[in-house]
């Protein structure tokens, strides 16, 4: 992993188009700004990886049991 | 192709769904089918093309709850190129675990695909009041259908 040392305000740049902007330090926590290209996909790591693990459970789900549908459907 | 659950299914070109990205989890697989299967509804089966036993339930999250809704992000519609609402069919992932009383449904991140140019997305609203795995059952309670 690159390790660098920032300070408030300063940013990094990733590749051509992305820019990491430190925008305040606090202490525990970063406030972080990102601009990046359209098609790029910016997340919060653990809710992207809780949707991941949620769809990977969710391919294994069993075929849905009668009484499931009929509570469903009333 | 030969689905785990359904034996053989043919799906024509026009009904093929494609998730440019994937969907988080399986990023590889970008076809996917929508199975109505009539003796499982109000689920259907998201069903991989190019991955036969992946095949995620869905249904319909307005059924469980109503007053579901969110805010479609710039970037998303544009990725999906919806020119406007109607043309968008919402579904929830639903997870059935091995006590299906435990079962729920992903309201933070749905499934949005675009009826006219067949294009898919699994998208993650941000800042959600809506949790990833939202019990099925209180869900349904909660919207005035009572267990049988």
């Amino acid at each position: 992993m690159l390790v660098f040392t920032r300070k408030r305000g300063e940013s990094l740049i990733i590749g051509n188009e992305i820019e990491v902007t430190f925008l305040n330090v606090g202490s525990g926590s970063v406030k972080v700004g990102i601009t990046a290209p359209r098609y790029i996909s910016v997340h919060r790591k653990e809710v992207y990886e809780s949707i991941k693990r949620e769809n990977v459970a969710a391919s294994m789900s069993q075929i849905p049991p009668p009484d499931v549908l009929k509570r469903l459907l009333g | 192709m030969r689905t785990v659950n359904f034996g053989e299914i043919e799906v024509p070109e026009e009904k093929i769904i494609h998730f440019k990205e994937g969907i988080p989890g399986f990023p590889q697989i970008r076809k996917f089918a929508m199975l109505e299967i009539e003796n499982l509804k109000p689920f259907n089966y998201l069903q991989s093309l190019e991955d036969p036993p992946i095949a995620l339930l869905v249904v319909n999250p307005f059924l469980l709850q109503s007053s579901y809704q969110f805010e479609v992000s710039e970037k998303d519609a544009e990725e999906l190129q919806a020119g406007k609402p109607e043309e968008i069919s919402i579904f929830a992932v639903a997870t059935i675990p091995e006590d299906p009383s435990n079962a729920t449904v992903n309201l933070m991140a749905p499934i949005l695909i675009n009826d006219r140019n067949r294009c898919g997305k699994q998208i993650i609203l941000l800042e959600s009041r809506y949790s990833v795995r939202h019990p099925l059952f209180r869900a349904a309670a909660k919207n005035g259908v009572e267990p049988g």
